[in-house]
């Protein structure tokens, strides 16, 4: 089991390479380019639409936690939706998944290291753009006042891992659930863009307040107040809750399947045992 | 077993001895595969079981598959990593010792250079990477499906050699395949496999032996064209005097006749593997594409 797991790190390495560059570039950008745009961000801070999409421009710290701790995780949802569908059923479409059935391994086994790599890989890829962000806020710290230190930015940027290992885990169910990786990574993109979508515009709209208990953004604070207030943990507790829920889910979708046949749940005869 | 809208495997009974090569029989979609994925708990029965060495396929498989190796028809390997590499990653979840000059002997039989990245082989040259990784740990049971596909014919006499070579270690070996002759060279048992079904088991001697007899009757005079319209029996061809029929049943029928019209000679040629499976099929193929 450890063996297939390092294989799995190992087999991440680059992605984990490029997307910590990728996203400590991102934040190196945005914060860097920040003294320039002080002035006419301050003027669009007031914008109802912004705030609205939650971007609370006007100050440095509504800038970082918007731009920066906020659009850090959603990029990495890309990943996220191609990576964690690709384990089972993109796997089963290239034959690797039979291969590793071969192998004195349970299926509990070879779901949960796949689950570990992906999560280790996303916090190491998240870690590395918290550091990179954390090392541009001290080079621009001499321009801008603002109360963010490197350290409360990188557990600002550390804070998004619950939302990421969230979808994480709802990916790997669904592409144990679904016959096929397209079904898996349609559904995980749909999932993941209604609940940002969901989280905005119940900003936007007073009537569909109620909803946006329902978006897993909700539980991801990324304004302002995560400088000033800390990471909730209580949220975060949540976002972790359903990560174990959805894994298990995917364990037992996954100990259900039938490998190689690529039925729809409904069309899978029921086991004997 | 039934998935989706695919016909599965039913009534499959079948036992295979300690130390035999048990080879399955049918034309593609018959369910040879699924036999192979439900014993390697791949694919999971609705109804019955299976078992090997005794245990559980679906509530043990742990335990057995640290004893099986598998070839599997189709497979995919991780395209980015390097053939020596696979192998060891292969062969260090596979939680047995590994024999060093084994795994060499393998290679060098095989004639594979694994220094390369998988993706940068040929088909065949995948083929052989499966064939080391389920032969490496010489497993008490390998299950081979269609072991010898895409392999130049000196590599799949090299196959056949190992397949004979686990069997005189009194290792069992079970595989399926359509290249009949191989099948009959190599095979102790043999199980035809039709729609799903399992219709006939047998030793591989007793089959070619007591299936039907190929005879040829060379008689003095030339029979009138309804001479050998008997049950059982198929002419399948004629020259003059000569004759070629297809006896299943009725021998002596067909002899009262032969000497009615005069025997001169009477051969019998021995009947092939292929002969039989093309008369169990009818001689199509015709189950669907996916096995």
């Amino acid at each position: 089991m450890i063996n297939l797991l390092k294989h799995e790190l190992r087999s991440r390495l680059g992605a984990i390479v490029g997307w910590s560059i990728s996203l400590a570039l991102f934040g190196f950008i945005y914060l860097s380019i920040y003294p320039e745009l002080r002035d006419q961000l301050f003027l669009l801070g007031d914008t109802s639409l912004w705030k609205a999409m939650k971007f609370e421009v006007g100050s440095f710290e509504g800038f970082v936690a918007s731009i920066v701790v906020q659009l850090i995780p959603v990029y990495l949802g890309i990943y996220i939706i191609i990576t964690s569908t690709d384990t089972i059923a993109g796997e089963e479409d290239r034959g690797i998944l039979e291969l590793l059935l071969s192998l004195p391994l349970t299926r509990c086994q070879i779901i949960a290291v796949k689950a570990i790599a992906i999560s280790v890989a996303s916090f190491v890829i998240l870690a590395f753009a918290g550091l990179g962000s954390s090392f541009t806020l001290q080079m621009v710290k001499g321009s801008v006042e603002t109360i963010i230190t490197p350290w409360s930015l990188f557990l600002a940027i550390l804070s998004g891992w619950p939302i990421t290992l969230t979808f994480i885990m709802i990916g790997l169910f669904l592409s144990s659930y679904l016959p096929n990786r397209r079904s898996a990574a349609s559904i995980l993109t749909f999932l993941f863009i209604t609940s940002y979508l969901a989280e905005t515009l119940t900003n936007y709209v007073p009537s569909l307040e109620a909803l946006k208990y329902l978006s897993l953004f909700y539980y991801f604070d990324s304004s302002a107040r995560i400088f000033t207030e800390g990471v909730k943990f209580g949220d975060a507790l949540i976002l972790l809750g359903l990560a174990a829920f959805f894994f298990v889910l995917a364990v037992l979708s996954f100990q259900r399947r039938n490998v190689t046949v690529g039925a729809w749940p409904w069309q899978r005869a029921k086991l004997s045992k | 077993m039934n998935y989706g809208s695919h016909r599965g495997i039913s009534d499959v009974n079948l036992s295979v001895e300690e130390g035999e090569i048990f080879g399955l029989l049918g034309p593609n979609g018959a369910g040879k595969t699924t036999i192979e994925r439900v014993l390697m708990d791949i694919i999971r029965p609705s109804k019955g079981h299976a078992t090997i060495f005794g245990q559980d396929c679906q509530n043990e498989g742990v335990a057995i598959r640290k004893r099986v190796g598998y070839l599997p028809s189709e497979f995919g390997l991780y395209p980015n990593m390097q053939g020596a590499a696979f192998i060891n990653l292969i062969a260090s979840m596979q939680q047995k010792p590994v024999d060093r000059a084994y795994h060499q002997q393998l290679l060098e039989r095989l004639d594979l250079d694994p220094s390369r990245k998988l993706r940068e082989y040929s088909r065949g040259n995948k083929q052989k990477f499966g064939i080391i990784t389920a032969f490496m740990g010489k497993p008490d049971l390998l299950i081979l499906d269609e072991p010898t596909v895409g392999l130049d014919p000196l590599i799949q006499k090299v196959v056949l050699e190992l397949v004979l070579e686990a069997k005189k270690e009194g290792r069992t070996v079970f595989f399926s395949s359509h290249n009949l002759p191989e099948v009959q060279a190599i095979c102790d048992r043999v199980g035809i496999i039709r729609r799903g079904q399992l219709i006939k088991t047998e030793r591989v001697e007793t089959l070619t032996k007591q299936q039907f007899k190929r005879m040829i009757l060379t008689l003095r005079q030339t029979p009138p064209i309804d001479a050998f319209f008997l049950e059982g029996v198929t002419e399948t061809g004629r020259n003059g005097q000569v004759v070629m029929l297809d006896v299943r049943q009725g021998l002596n029928k067909v002899m009262e006749k032969a000497v009615f019209y005069g025997v001169e000679n009477i051969e019998t040629i021995p009947v092939t593997l292929e002969e039989i499976f093309l008369a169990y099929y009818g001689g199509k193929n015709n189950e669907c594409d996916d096995d």
